[in-house]
């Protein structure tokens, strides 16, 4: 670990908070030669990602998965005993690859001789900061440059406080125990990634989600493979359902739940509030520094992830939707470059949005809902994959492919996908966006049999007439 | 059905603009040709009509959005589905079918209103800096591209370049939008933005003719770094008009490439200012004389006496191009801005007929009624600033044309007439001339013809 506790008195490129942002941007600027000093309080690099969010959740939900398998194979003839879970070997499994993962961030921080502060950051001007950790102020710095990448934290519905039994994406990433009911707050990402993990662990989830459906911005075709199957794995999933009161007891939550018929109570042994994300702009001296934040709490960047004072960058959650790591990544590649004098902008032609559920949901680029809205003509194509070999041969059925393009120019405009292994997928569309690829080009692109992948090239055949 | 309503090509060069006024809402009857919206582009501000006689449904823009040419602004039912097909929209019948999803794509390159007849004029003998055939992006500049942010705006049509190629051009400073695809979809390759740059360079260096859809971008004239103002005091930003922007480009241009002249003389008024103020007392409103008038009569002549000052320099031919027609353009200060229309063949319309037009389309560019054509392929210029005072200036040639005439106030002045001084109107003149093309000699005698023909306006017909 390149800590250390000595703070310097100036710094050339200063980058605040080490999460995907922060240590991608920070090891791009020491790779173009700055002279870059890390501040964030965690021991190792990692941010919400590793230690709260991305790698945690997947570990569990390939958990989840072996669970899920297990129990399915029945059908194709293999048949196991049910699993008996040992919940604090798995916590302590999740917490091993997070080890491994941070520790190896740490390690390039070394390398890379970036110098690494431990504490939090406070701006006191537009070249200046403090440094304090627990509380305590550390040290006073000045810098050239500053990339800021703080990230966001989960948001509670107001006047709910955190506690054993009501949490957040935090809280149930820590995976004290596996309750015996829990209700999911919210039918965005995080909940239905959380709840399938608790849902194969042996909980009884149910979700309410306020709006009429599942993960609200996503084409309804993509959710409805989904849904299909969590109906199986849920308790329940109450849509346009409201939560009107949260009450802890002895023994359990007490919930109210409204919906067009009225409102009933039900007890819970947890409750998971994952209602979305708010970013950490606030207490980072930010006013001090002459930059301001929008309505939402993100700070405004042009396309170089400048904010308003133009040596100071925001990269990541603070700057903007989506909030997703590799966004982030994106935009510190830029805002490092920017930082180094390199004409870079951050001008993606998709971010891909990935949903770690069982099918796994993704997408990029433009949806049929936005088309829609937008009142724009395309062409789609939708591919089910009960006739794609690969998905029969994994004992599963459900999957649909999509491929949006252009009418006039056959541009690929997006691409969408839900089944298992979606995530992977996505990336030949992502690619496709980006190298402004046509239909045509997916269809003369050979694709390896047996492989999901091929529901993509079968997809761009169907937009042609034959 | 619905039909989308589409921005025509307005003009040579011009790819986009900004809506300035929207004149119609959904569920107004319109006639075919009715206005429906005024936009903004880089040569003026023009009406974009209906296309059809019907009902408008949607309008699908607001005030100062920026459209592309081609973008849809709108639909509308026409009234008549038969006739609406084949009215004059220049690509609205490529939208027919409604149901996307079950057509095929189609081969046609999109881009039809390429298509669509457009001024045959060459935008590079433009006069005016409003009339530089500057494709509307924005200076590429480090911090505030803001490619992408225009693009997501409009959720439609982002440049098709890889980004291995968006970077290269941003590294060449070449906007990306204003690159041609020659690849699939209309893709950006590697050789497309190289091209771009070559040819933009062989015309900026006065090479070849570029194609009419690339043409002149700004941003060539790089600026220092400015320091930050606000340590002396507060400051406050305005962004730049088009006009302002192409102003500013094509006068760096033009400072920066043509080694210029100005040559200064002064011209006795005193019987002509009498003839035009007598002539003036029963003139209509529309038909008054003005000092530019008779300025445009005595030019036109004397550019035709000394044709080089009518002509262009062509570097990579190795060529002076003369025209043999004769186009004035005449400076107009508007509130938005330095407009420059241009009064056709000045050599063959007398001064009365000269009056008439210029009165109209001054009044009309005041307005910025003109329509981009009204500003081009001018041959020479008049900058007339005598109405607000001043003894001389120097004006800067709208390149490619070689001179300008700047006019300062007219005064009394003691004249020695070889026995005595007389009180004589006396109007300064300074003609500015490329070097290049013109000799000190020629200049000097130029604007000494014209000195004389105003003095002596018989001299118009002895040597015109």
């Amino acid at each position: 670990m390149a800590e250390t506790n000595t703070i310097p008195a100036k710094a050339g490129l200063v980058v605040i908070g080490a999460g995907p942002g922060g240590y991608h941007a920070a090891f791009k600027a020491a790779e173009l030669g700055l002279e870059v000093t890390l501040i964030d309080p965690a021991e190792n690099p990692g941010g919400v990602c590793l230690y709260r969010g991305c790698i945690p959740s997947k570990a569990l939900l390939h958990v989840a998965k072996l669970v899920n398998e297990s129990a399915e194979s029945e059908a194709i003839g293999v048949k196991f005993a049910p699993p008996e879970i040992d919940v604090d070997r798995v916590r302590a499994w999740k917490d091993e690859v997070i080890g491994k993962l941070t520790g190896g961030l740490g390690m390039k921080v070394q390398q890379k001789k970036i110098t690494h502060v431990r504490g939090t950051a406070r701006l006191t001007g537009p070249s200046t900061l403090q440094v304090s950790a627990a509380g305590e102020l550390q040290g006073e710095m000045t810098f050239e440059q500053a990339i800021i990448a703080t990230g966001s934290r989960p948001i509670m519905l107001p006047g709910i406080e955190a506690s054993d039994r009501i949490v957040d994406s935090t809280g149930a990433l820590a995976l004290q125990d596996v309750p015996g009911s829990l209700l999911v707050v919210g039918g965005g990402y995080i909940g239905l990634e959380l709840g399938s993990v608790y849902a194969a662990l042996g909980s009884k989830v149910s979700v309410v989600e306020m709006t009429g459906g599942l993960l609200p911005g996503c084409d309804r075709d993509l959710v409805s493979v989904l849904k299909r199957r969590l109906d199986k794995q849920f308790e329940s999933i109450m849509l346009s359902t409201k939560v009107a009161a949260i009450k802890e007891q002895k023994g359990g939550v007490k919930v109210t739940l409204e919906d067009k018929k009225g409102s009933q109570e039900r007890t819970f042994d947890r409750v998971l509030i994952s209602i979305g994300r708010r970013p950490n702009t606030e207490n980072l001296g930010l006013e001090a520094a002459g930059i301001e934040v929008d309505a939402k709490g993100f700070v405004p960047v042009d396309a170089q992830r400048r904010t308003r004072v133009s040596h100071i960058f925001a990269v990541g959650d603070i700057a903007g939707e989506p909030m997703l790591a590799h966004k982030a990544y994106g935009e510190a590649d830029v805002a490092a470059e920017a930082a180094a004098g390199l004409k870079a902008v951050y001008d993606p032609r998709a971010v891909p949005a990935v949903v770690f559920t069982d099918p796994e949901v993704a997408w990029c680029g433009l949806t049929e809902t936005q088309a829609r809205e937008q009142g724009r003509k395309v062409l789609t194509a939708k591919l089910p994959w009960r006739g794609n070999g690969r998905t029969l041969t994994l004992g599963r059925e459900d999957g649909i492919t999509k491929v949006i393009t252009d009418p006039e120019s056959d541009a690929v405009l997006g691409i969408a996908v839900a089944g298992p292994g979606a995530g992977e997928l996505i990336a030949e569309g992502v690619l496709a966006m980006e190298m402004a690829a046509t239909g045509e080009d997916l269809r003369k692109t050979i694709h390896p049999h047996p492989t999901l992948s091929e529901t993509v090239y079968e997809a761009a055949r169907m937009l042609v007439k034959e | 059905m619905a039909q989308e309503i589409r921005v025509p090509e307005v003009s040579d060069g011009v790819v986009k603009g900004t809506v300035i006024s929207i004149s119609v809402s959904a569920g107004d009857k319109v006639e075919a040709d009715q206005t429906l919206l005024e936009m903004e582009t880089d040569k003026a501000v023009v009406a974009i009509p209906s296309p059809f006689q019907g009902v408008i449904t949607e309008v699908k823009v607001a005030e100062g959005d920026e459209v592309e040419i081609g973008a849809v602004i709108m639909l509308g039912d026409p009234a008549g589905e038969k006739a609406a097909e084949t009215a004059s929209a220049p690509d609205a019948s490529e939208d027919a079918s409604e149901d996307a999803s079950e057509d095929a794509p189609k081969d046609a390159p999109k881009d039809a209103p390429k298509d669509a007849p457009a001024p045959a004029e060459e935008p590079a003998t433009a006069p005016v800096p409003a009339a530089a055939p500057e494709a509307g992006a924005e200076p590429e500049s480090p911090t505030a591209p803001a490619v992408d942010l225009q693009t997501v705006r409009t959720g439609d049509r982002v440049a098709p370049a890889a980004p291995s190629i968006r970077r290269l051009a941003r590294d060449l400073g070449v906007d990306i939008y204003q690159v041609q695809g020659t690849g699939p979809g209309g893709r950006i390759s590697e050789d497309d933005v190289r091209t771009f740059v070559r040819e933009t360079m062989q015309r900026i260096t006065g090479g070849g003719p570029v194609p009419a859809a690339t043409g002149e971008f700004p941003g060539l004239h790089a600026q220092r770094p400015l320091p930050d103002f606000t340590k002396w005091g507060p400051v406050h930003q305005e962004p730049l008009s088009r006009v302002r922007r192409i102003t500013a480009d094509a006068m760096s241009y033009a400072w920066s490439t043509i080694p210029m002249v100005t040559q200064d003389d002064q011209a006795d008024i005193t019987g002509l200012e009498a003839f035009r103020k007598d002539f003036n007392r029963t003139a209509a409103p529309e038909n008054k004389l003005t000092t530019t008038a008779i300025l445009l009569k005595v030019c036109a002549a004397a550019l035709k006496a000394f044709p080089q000052f009518n002509s262009s320099l062509d570097l990579a031919h190795q060529e002076l191009i003369f025209k043999d027609y004769v186009h004035i353009g005449v400076a107009v200060d508007t509130p938005g801005g330095l407009l420059v229309p241009v009064i056709r063949d000045a050599d063959r319309k007398g001064i009365e007929t000269l009056a008439v037009e210029l009165n109209a389309l001054a009044e009309q560019t005041r307005e910025r009624r003109i329509s981009p054509a009204d500003m081009e392929g001018g041959t020479f210029t008049i900058s007339n600033l005598g109405g607000i005072g001043g003894t001389a200036f120097s004006p800067i040639v709208y390149a490619p044309q070689v001179a300008i005439l700047g006019v300062s106030r007219a005064a009394m002045a003691p004249v020695w007439n070889g026995s005595e001084f007389r009180p004589r109107l006396v109007m300064p003149l300074s003609l500015t001339y490329d070097h290049r093309v013109i000799d000190g000699a020629d200049g000097a005698r130029f604007l000494r013809w014209i000195c004389e023909a105003l003095e002596q306006p018989l001299n118009l017909v002895m040597k015109g």
